[in-house]
């Protein structure tokens, strides 16, 4: 029964994320100058600023109009154009292409056109990609440390989890994220971890239990910030369970992931079950992750921060057995200029049921590589 | 771009089928510095960095200014070749010819001075890049200066002098440090002098280059393709001369030559160019043609419409007339100054004989005689050459002056040379010949033809760098010989019948 009411309370706090209305993110509207024109719509705009370089279509120019060798992109390409916050296309309609480390044939037109001007233009120019299935790049929330987000990415992780209950543990895993079309993802992840048998025992070493995943996103909407996504994780028994490596069975956890933009600011939230396939080596488990933040800007346009506070809890699905709640204080901090490498890190505390549990730091550096390589862009 | 008629008016794509933006690529002029440090091997460098100066001047200004020498050849050859690396920033620098950062940086402190000629242009290179201000004729909106600021790191400035003739000047007026055989500086020789023909003429006071050659836009137009306000006598950067010959010599061979213009774009600057010559540079008119039975008199009169000498500027450049006398039954029975297949004009002693030359005359009476107005050139010990770097003086300088421009208060660089000097009828404005023909028993009506033809580079100017043992001579004179039946154009036609 208290397993039934977590999973309904998980109901009743995604269903309280979505619905609410979604504001700009990041962009921090100034008061529009008083020469700002209402009366120019963003294809106006678009054409009177923007379409001597993009194309009037906006798959670029040709090479031999433009003169320049600098590609350009397609907007029309909804893979190209969706995952983007509008943020980051008013950063650099605003402040031009360097300030996300891209060309500077890129102009700044934030002397030029007015804040409300250049929203108008950057919603004609995402609405170049015409196919309503991929969801926008406001959708795409900051990554908590625990809470899966609702939004299909490409990304590339490296996560660090490291706890303390009689012996250390320290488990590093390698994570690929890759976007199928509009609105799925696949994911695989590789963890090594690393334990101390007793608090003066020796360290071990070992493969941690690899898992492979699926998310797909079954509704989202633009105009509300909501987005929710239903996936499913199959964690394999590649690790040691004597040493604490892995749990000894296959695993399987199917999951909603929600997301609510609200302003700067957002809500997340999963909802699941770990159900193993054999319950002598682990227990079904159901479990609840919310979390809240807002994403600040260095300056106007640089910097991301975006803390966040996520409240966990886990409950094993067995008649009597307690809920384990945490919270998890944290940090995403933006690295590169282009936004796409970035770092978090915080502390997950339990705060009820906390009988042999200890504290847990995790910590993660994200490669968005679908926004360009490693190293380019900072 | 496009103006309230359709008209396609963006400044790039006009200007980069231009000469200016082609005047590394120009396949000539590679032949004549390569011919040049041939015949001056000890004055290589210093030829090539005097010719790089105008030609590659954005390379040049950046190599002095890290003080390092400029020069030519590095940055050739610019076509793209398959396995070979890419060329490095100084050779795109070069490739680019005169480009918008060049003249629009320029600075109008030295304008009109001996020190701004050849190629004497100033370009403020201390101020830092981010603050180095980018001359235009308008009044820039403060908005749009931060939009242009942001992407190329200039500043737009209001500077009128970009209008002036006098910035022109500074790579078209070009005195040459003329070099004997040993390389060691002999004098100093107005090689082109267009902007004082110019000073010496009536269109000082009413017209500047610019006005001919940078054709005004009519009506209010933009000069931007991002956010362009739509301005008032702003003019097309189509430069338009007469060199159409090398303009379609680069469409041809565009792809040896690393030429980025489109093919279209070379067709129609070349085409404009043919109809600049034809309708703006020379009226010709039979002023009268009488027969007495046994002789036909014809008298020619040229007017020269330019502003400046006609031809001007470059001295491979010549004009003349080609007058053909037909009979009742159309045989031809007199006929001066006929284009050959080869690009020789057929009775030119000078396309027979590398020494010879025509005089200029006033009077002709024979086929081998044609009235051809050009310079010829001469060096320091008096043979005629085609050599820039060993002219040191004038043998002919009969072309065709502007209005205003007396050639007895003429300054020595600009002077008439030879017999025109004293030809009464060679005077301000144009020139007038008398055919005096004999007819040899031929039957009227007579047909009289008469055309001026021009010619932007010579017989003798592509003869004399066959042999040359370099790939741009050799490379030129094929190029020049599979199109020299097209190295001429009309200027101005007229005709007449005698009955």
């Amino acid at each position: 029964m208290k397993g039934l009411g977590l999973t309904l309370t998980a109901a009743v706090l995604l269903g309280a994320t979505i619905g609410l209305k979604a504001q700009t993110p990041g962009t921090n509207l100034a008061a529009p100058p008083s020469h700002a024109s209402a009366q120019r719509s963003g294809e106006q705009i678009y054409r009177a600023a923007c379409a001597a370089c993009h194309g009037p279509d906006g798959r670029g120019a040709p090479q031999a109009r433009v003169g320049f060798d600098t590609p350009l992109p397609d907007f029309a390409d909804c893979a190209f154009a969706s995952p983007e916050a509008e943020a980051d296309w008013f950063a650099i309609v605003h402040a031009g292409g360097p300030v996300r480390a891209f060309a500077r044939r890129m102009p700044a037109f934030g002397g030029a056109l007015t804040d409300d001007e250049i929203l108008r233009v950057v919603g004609h120019i995402r609405g170049l990609c015409g196919d309503r299935r991929w969801p926008p790049g406001d959708l795409n929330l900051p990554r908590a440390l625990v809470t899966e987000k609702a939004y299909p990415e490409n990304e590339a992780l490296f996560v660090v989890r490291a706890s303390r209950r009689g012996g250390a543990s320290v488990t590093t895993s390698a994570i690929y994220e890759r976007r199928i079309g509009a609105r799925s993802q696949w994911e695989v992840a590789v963890p090594v971890a690393l334990q101390q048998s007793g608090s003066e025992g020796p360290w071990t070493r070992g493969l941690g239990d690899f898992a492979a995943a699926f998310k797909h996103v079954v509704f989202h909407d633009a105009e509300r910030g909501s987005i929710v996504s239903l996936g499913g994780e199959l964690v394999l028994p590649t690790g040691r369970r004597s040493t604490g490596a892995g749990n000894g069975t296959v695993v399987f956890e199917p999951f909603v992931s929600a997301g609510q933009a609200i302003g700067g600011g957002f809500l997340q939230a999963q909802a699941g079950v770990e159900l193993p396939g054999d319950t002598a080596r682990a227990s079904r488990e159901a479990f609840v992750r919310l979390a809240a933040g807002q994403t600040f800007f260095e300056g106007r346009f640089h910097r991301e921060w975006s803390p966040m506070l996520e409240l966990a809890a886990a409950r094993p699905l067995v008649a009597g057995a307690p809920i384990e709640w945490d919270v998890v204080p944290q940090v995403q901090v933006s690295l590169s200029r282009r936004h796409h490498v970035l770092v978090s890190a915080g502390l997950q505390v339990p705060v009820a049921n906390r009988e042999g549990r200890g504290r847990t730091f995790h910590a993660y550096l994200l490669w968005d590589w679908f926004d360009g390589g490693f190293f380019t862009g900072w | 771009m496009t103006s309230a008629s359709g008209e396609d008016l963006s400044i790039g794509v006009a200007w980069r089928a231009t000469m200016m933006a082609n005047s590394s690529r120009d396949p000539y002029w590679q032949a004549s510095v390569r011919r040049e440090t041939i015949d001056h091997p000890r004055a290589a460098h210093e030829i090539e960095d005097e010719c790089s100066t105008c030609h590659m001047p954005m390379s040049h200004t950046a190599a002095r200014a890290a003080g390092t020498p400029a020069s030519v050849f590095a940055h050739l050859p610019q076509a793209a070749r398959p396995g070979a690396a890419q060329p490095d920033a100084l050779s795109r620098l070069a490739q680019d010819g005169v480009s918008c950062t060049l003249c629009h940086q320029i600075t109008p402190g030295n304008f009109g001075s001996p020190g701004s000629f050849s190629g004497g242009f100033t370009i403020d290179t201390k101020t830092p890049a981010e603050a180095r201000p980018l001359f235009g004729p308008f009044t820039p909106d403060p908005a749009l200066q931060k939009v242009m600021h942001s992407a190329t790191g200039f500043r737009q400035t209001e500077g009128a002098h970009v209008r002036q003739s006098e910035l022109c000047a500074t790579c078209h007026t070009l005195y040459t440090t003329a070099r004997d055989r040993a390389g060691q500086a002999v004098g100093r020789f107005p090689e082109q002098v267009p902007f004082q023909e110019w000073q010496h003429s009536i269109y000082v006071e009413s017209a500047s280059c610019q006005t001919c050659h940078m054709p005004a836009i009519a009506g209010e137009a933009p000069i931007a393709s991002v956010l362009g306000q739509p301005r008032a006598g702003a003019r097309k950067h189509s430069f338009v001369g007469g060199n159409f010959f090398v303009l379609a010599m680069l469409n041809r061979f565009r792809d040896a030559l690393g030429v980025e213009a489109l093919p279209a774009e070379l067709e129609q600057a070349s085409a404009s160019t043919l109809a600049h010559l034809e309708e703006s540079t020379a009226r010709l008119t039979i002023d009268r043609a009488a027969s007495d039975g046994r002789q036909l008199t014809v008298d020619v009169s040229i007017a020269n419409l330019s502003g400046h000498k006609l031809p001007t500027a470059y001295p491979s450049r010549r004009a003349w007339i080609r007058l053909i006398v037909r009979d009742g039954s159309g045989r031809t029975v007199f006929s001066s100054g006929a284009l050959r297949p080869s690009g020789a004009i057929e009775g030119n002693a000078n396309d027979e004989q590398p020494a010879a030359f025509e005089p200029h005359y006033r009077e002709i009476r024979r086929g081998d005689q044609v009235q051809i107005y050009e310079s010829i050139l001469a060096d320091g010990a008096g043979a005629i050459t085609t050599s820039l770097i060993s002219a040191l003086r004038y043998a002919k300088d009969n072309r065709l002056l502007p209005k205003g421009f007396d050639k007895h208060t003429a300054h020595a660089d600009i002077a008439v040379h030879g017999d025109a000097r004293d030809d009464a009828d060679f005077t301000s404005g144009g020139d007038r010949v008398r055919y005096a023909v004999d007819l040899a028993g031929a039957s009227a009506p007579f047909t009289v033809e008469a055309a001026l033809l021009f010619q932007p580079i010579g017989f003798r100017w592509a003869d004399n760098l066959r042999g040359y043992p370099a790939d741009e001579p050799s490379r030129f004179v094929r190029y020049f010989d599979a199109m020299s039946s097209q190295s001429a154009a009309p200027l101005a036609t007229a005709s007449a019948t005698v009955r």
